[in-house]
């Protein structure tokens, strides 16, 4: 199947003098996925990002939204994106429906009951007439999504969305993320909250020191990284015999279990059956988001 | 896209407390002025009289109709209104970098120079509300003090056109100091340093760079001319027209050139100014 790709990033540089914060980034988001961007702090991820949003230029390479070229200089396209990058852009002494009026704007054809409408939908209509820089950072970070939702966009790129949100708060934006992209909006996540990002995203890209180390569906990603595991009367028998089974990486016995990677459960079982060796159980494991990117990035905690 | 930006920039600008708060400061400090001015000429305060001839000068600037002219003086570019813009301008601007409200615009779309553009262009709406509250403020206090000398206030002298016409003559000659402010916090994104920059030219730098083009003489010294303070000066030489009967001014050696050069002069560094402020922010790289 064709996908249509709406934001296509090729050969992506950006360097600060000495400094490569981005080095060769290439990426390509499908419509109506939901993209996650991870990577450790300082891998390149905000420069990434906000290249993007036009807001910094480019050493060199490219980045295409909806087929257009977009930098600094040409940022027309951005009209169909909404944003959230770090801290929001608000202004402090206006209230949060005013601040929401000068977004609107730019949007001339919203209907007219918008601003109320999306005010109920992040839970600030009762605060909508209070002073912006007053809110707590969560009301600022709900406010920051409302502008960034306020006109439709076609692709929405947050950069740690949740910051400053509560436990429930973080949960009402689980469900509202869910939402947006089962409506057809194209989603790019930034966020540090690996659970987050394996429950909500389709798709991932990690991003470590300027470089994509991975890229691809998370089903799948984390699908080869999957291991069988089984539970065998005798698990050094069973290491053995797996031993000699062609393709087998990385077998580990662990008391009654023996657990191996990059081949299939049928492939396990049949090879145990043939030795004599009848397993109890058999589970296919899948590798977490969190230790694929951990290994990747060789973060330690 | 500009007529959005320039809305939402009327909006921010009109809902700044600190625009409210500079006028509030620009009435007291000028009522005070005239109060002050007022009360040592009639109180005779230290018991010393002032001679007759200065007195009626000064008097002159405390009542109608030449304390309007007084007023525009007060208001121009390196005296008090110029000084509350210069200030203005520098935190509306850096303050964008600080709050991130330049990356929210751009980051729908925006083009940068019509954000830029329209920023400054609707920061001129300020500075008209800075001199004509100066001048409305001070025509308000030197009323009384004109119907307490005379019995009646001299409307008849007043040539009402010429002072319309004065405030945006006055408005348009703050242009090049806003510009330079302007500049600044876009070229520094910080508060402090263009309000420092901003009002040090105006009062330190532009000064001393007269001076000195004077003493370097022939060609240098009429660099000075060219200076904005020079071209203010000559464009709101015409402000005394709003005096009627006012002979034309005689040209001075520091007013030498005529009104409309002046005028064309003041455009062209606040172009200059401004189109290097673009330029600039054409370059700059926002993201955190």
């Amino acid at each position: 199947m064709n996908e249509e790709i709406i934001l296509e990033i090729k050969g992506l540089k950006k360097y600060f003098g000495p400094v490569h914060a981005i080095e060769a980034v290439d990426l390509y988001v499908p419509r109506s996925q939901v993209y996650g961007f991870l990577g450790p702090n300082g891998a390149g991820k905000t420069t990434t990002i906000g290249i993007i949003l036009g807001l910094t230029h480019p050493t060199a390479g490219s980045v295409h939204l909806f087929g257009q070229n977009v930098s600094p200089h040409n940022n027309q396209a951005l009209r169909r994106v909404g944003a959230l990058v770090g801290a929001p852009s608000l202004v402090p002494y206006l209230s949060a429906r005013k601040n929401l009026e000068l977004v609107a704007r730019f949007s001339p054809k919203l209907p007219k009951n918008r601003i109320e409408s999306i005010l109920e939908r992040v839970g600030l209509l009762e605060a909508a007439n209070r002073a912006a820089g007053r809110f707590s950072s969560g009301m600022k970070q709900r406010l920051g999504l409302a502008m960034a939702l306020l006109h439709d966009p076609e692709l929405l790129v947050l950069d740690e969305p949740t910051n400053g949100m509560d436990p429930a708060g973080m949960r009402e934006m689980r469900v509202l993320l869910r939402e947006l992209a089962s409506s057809g909006v194209t989603i790019f996540l930034s966020s540090h909250l690996l659970h987050e990002i394996e429950q909500v995203c389709d798709q991932v890209a990690v991003l470590d020191k300027g470089r994509i180390v991975a890229q691809g569906k998370v089903d799948n990603l984390l699908g080869k990284r999957s291991r069988v595991k089984v539970r065998v009367d005798s698990p050094a028998e069973a290491a053995s015999l797996l031993e000699r089974l062609p393709g087998a990486e990385d077998i580990q016995p662990n008391g009654v279990y023996v657990s191996v990677g990059n081949v299939s459960s049928k492939q396990v079982v049949v090879h145990l059956v043939a030795g004599g060796v009848i397993p109890s159980e058999v589970a296919v494991v899948k590798d977490s988001l969190e230790s694929m990117f951990l290994e990747l990035t060789q973060e330690v905690l | 896209m500009f007529r959005q930006c320039l809305a939402n920039e009327n909006t921010k600008n009109l809902h700044r407390s600190m625009l409210w708060i500079e006028l509030g400061i620009l009435v007291v400090v000028l009522s005070l002025i005239q109060g002050l001015l007022y009360a040592t000429l009639n109180l005779n305060l230290g018991q010393q009289t002032v001679p007759t001839q200065e007195r009626t000068q000064m008097m002159q600037t405390i009542t109608w109709p030449g304390s309007l002219v007084t007023a525009l003086e007060l208001v121009a570019g390196s005296a008090l209104g110029g000084m509350l813009l210069v200030v203005l301008v520098a935190a509306v601007t850096a303050q964008e970098y600080n709050w991130r409200t330049f990356h929210l615009w751009l980051s729908h779309g925006v083009p940068r120079s019509k954000l830029l553009l329209a920023k400054f262009a609707a920061l001129l709406l300020p500075a008209f509300l800075i001199v004509t509250t100066g001048v409305v403020s001070a025509a308000g206090v030197t009323a009384l003090i004109t119907l307490q000398q005379s019995g009646s206030l001299p409307l008849g002298t007043i040539h009402y056109g010429q002072l319309l016409l004065s405030l945006v003559r006055t408005t348009y000659s703050l242009s090049p100091y806003a510009a330079l402010a302007f500049l600044l916090a876009v070229a520094t994104r910080s508060t402090v340093v263009s309000v420092a920059g901003g009002l040090a030219y105006p009062l330190v730098a532009e000064g001393l760079l007269i001076q000195l083009l004077d003493m370097a003489g022939g060609n240098f010294s009429r660099l000075a001319y060219y200076l904005p303070a020079s071209l203010a000066g000559n464009l709101t030489s015409l402000n005394q027209f709003l005096i009627k009967g006012t002979a034309a001014p005689a040209r001075t050696a520091s007013a030498s050139l005529a009104p409309l050069p002046a005028a064309a002069g003041i455009a062209l560094w606040t172009v200059l100014l401004v189109g290097l402020s673009i330029w600039l922010f054409q370059r700059q790289d926002l993201a955190d």
